[in-house]
């Protein structure tokens, strides 16, 4: 019986290394305690959206929404985000998760990630006056700098407006085009040249039969014409 | 006797004269009476236009094995479309090429025939920005009511099969031609059978069944903007698209020209052309001209814009512009 016991507890201590080499490990590389999986930790162990994903893939690397791309309406950001401490220094990112760590272009190193995101909420991004505007809508925020290009693309000058030609609301905006850390257009790759287009041909059989008839209406219009 | 003899001479030198002519246009041996008997397209009622779609759609399900949706969709009251590109935008990346051939089912070019040529109704062309300097000796001289003035650009210097590895490249413009929709089209002018014409929408189409293929048109194009099917157009069958107008991307025969409609299909109901849905740089804008607010419009106002060929008098409704 004290044999069982003692190997069902030595069973769990077994179970348990990996979860709290996790916990150090991830509070080492993030600065998140365990509420970062577990949100109602202390009083509960049930998994919060970050550590869902971690139970499913055994990783971090790839969690929350991408830097660029579609933001989901219920942004993730604040679940690691919500409970580590704001770091204004700009720096690389060396331990972020992987869709953290790109070069920031836009600016052209004047910015840093807290120019536009929140930093007192991560899920909003923050204009100049200090309200937030959502991750979905960010034309505000660009509006607050590039004026003219917003005016032009308001009257549907710049870039392109609806999916039909009368549509009142835009289909496309910002970021729909722009990549927002590195706004500029990369050269690309044209597509085929055009053919040459090539001189019509005659079928093989055009010459030879041409010429016999023009031959034989010859022959009949000189004999015609003797008689 | 000798009645009796040239008589014979005559009906031989007839018989010979049809035989001469019956090999070249073999496509009229193949009509249909029902084809034969076809109305012009704006002398026809609904009920004509009905059943030419009916046999076109039998035809095209014989002939391809696809079930093809073809409109007669009228012009949209009080549009009239015009087109705007903008030159210092665009990076020459020839998306719209393409797309435009897929949108208007376009001869693709056999891969098996050299016979059967690929048709691209946009023709993108790469010009050194020095040469569209005013100054610059490709432009020519014009007397304007200003005075003299020294300017434009030879389009026939340009390059239209540039292939670098990456576009745009320094120092070139890229401009992509196609037709330009005249309000003066000298294309419609030339045509002997009136099978091309301008709908109120300002879009000039073309009615494949009434087209002769003398290729009048073409020479009256100052834009080389109209193509001809010198052979039957090869269109591999799952990349056919089905949305057709008759007046549009219907499949075409050989013998028959055929030319940009501003995607008549798209545009009547209101969408935008495949092109302009294309174009990454947001380059090409499209709208209607008789409405102050459009965004043709605005450009119009706002930018300095140019026609291509203006001399010609053919008042383009395609403008481009700069920023």
């Amino acid at each position: 019986m004290r044999a069982s016991i003692i190997f069902i507890m030595i069973v769990i201590a077994v179970l348990l290394i990996p979860s709290v080499q996790a916990r150090e490990e991830y509070s080492k590389l993030t600065g998140a305690d365990c509420t970062a999986c577990h949100p109602g930790y202390p009083d509960s162990y049930e998994l919060g959206p970050a550590g869902e994903y971690f139970k499913e893939h055994g990783t971090l690397e790839g969690y929350g929404t991408p830097p660029v791309g579609t933001p989901e309406p219920g942004a993730r950001c604040n679940s690691c985000h919500g409970r580590m401490e704001v770091n204004y220094t700009p720096r690389e990112l060396v331990y972020a998760p992987e869709n953290h760590r790109f070069d920031l272009k836009h600016g052209e190193g004047r910015f840093w990630c807290l120019t536009c995101h929140d930093p007192a909420d991560r899920n909003k991004l923050r204009l100049f006056n200090g309200s937030r505007v959502s991750l979905e809508n960010p034309i505000p925020l660009c509006a607050q700098c590039h004026g003219p290009v917003y005016k032009k693309w308001k009257e549907h000058i710049h870039g392109r407006w609806g999916k039909n030609v009368f549509d009142a609301e835009p289909a496309l905006i910002c970021t729909d085009c722009h990549n927002p850390h590195d706004p500029a257009f990369k050269p690309i790759s044209p597509m085929p040249t055009p053919q040459y287009e090539p001189a019509p041909r005659a079928p093989s059989w055009y010459k030879p039969v041409a010429t016999f008839i023009l031959v034989i209406s010859a022959l009949l219009i000189v004999a015609s014409v003797r008689r | 006797m000798k009645e009796t003899r040239r008589d014979l001479i005559k009906k031989a030198a007839g018989a010979v004269g049809m035989a001469s002519v019956i090999p070249v246009s073999k496509p009229v041996i193949s009509l249909t009476l029902e084809e034969f008997l076809q109305k012009h397209f704006k002398e026809m009622t609904e009920e004509d236009k009905r059943e030419v779609i009916e046999r076109l759609e039998r035809e095209y399900k014989e002939k391809y094995g696809i079930d093809a949706n073809i409109k007669t969709t009228p012009p949209i009251k009080g549009v009239v479309w015009g087109y705007a590109l903008n030159i210092q935008k665009c990076i020459g990346c020839r998306r719209c090429v393409y797309a435009c051939v897929r949108e208007n089912n376009q001869s693709r070019g056999s891969p098996d025939d050299p016979s059967i040529p690929a048709i691209q109704w946009i023709r993108v062309v790469r010009v050194e920005k020095e040469k569209i300097h005013p100054e610059s000796e490709t432009g020519r001289d014009f007397r304007t009511k200003f005075g003299e003035v020294h300017a434009g650009v030879n389009i026939e210097i340009t390059d239209s099969y540039y292939d670098p590895d990456k576009v745009p490249e320094k120092d070139y413009y890229y401009i992509p031609i196609q037709c330009q929709q005249c309000e003066r089209p000298p294309c419609v002018k030339a045509c002997p059978t009136k099978a091309t014409w301008k709908e109120p929408d300002g879009i000039i189409v073309v009615d494949y069944n009434w087209c002769i293929g003398c290729r009048f048109c073409m020479a009256a194009c100052p834009y080389w903007a109209r193509h001809f099917n010198w052979a039957e157009p090869y269109i591999p069958k799952e990349e056919i698209n089905t949305n057709m107008h008759y007046l549009g991307n219907r499949l075409r025969m050989k013998g028959v020209v055929e030319k940009c409609t501003f995607c008549i299909q798209r545009t009547r109901e209101g969408k935008y052309p495949a092109c302009v849905e294309i174009c990454p740089v947001g380059a090409r804008k499209f709208g209607n001209l008789l409405d102050p607010e459009s965004e043709i419009r605005k450009i119009l106002e706002e930018k300095r814009v140019f026609r291509l060929k203006e001399e010609a008098g053919t008042n383009p409704k395609f403008f481009y512009f700069m920023d």
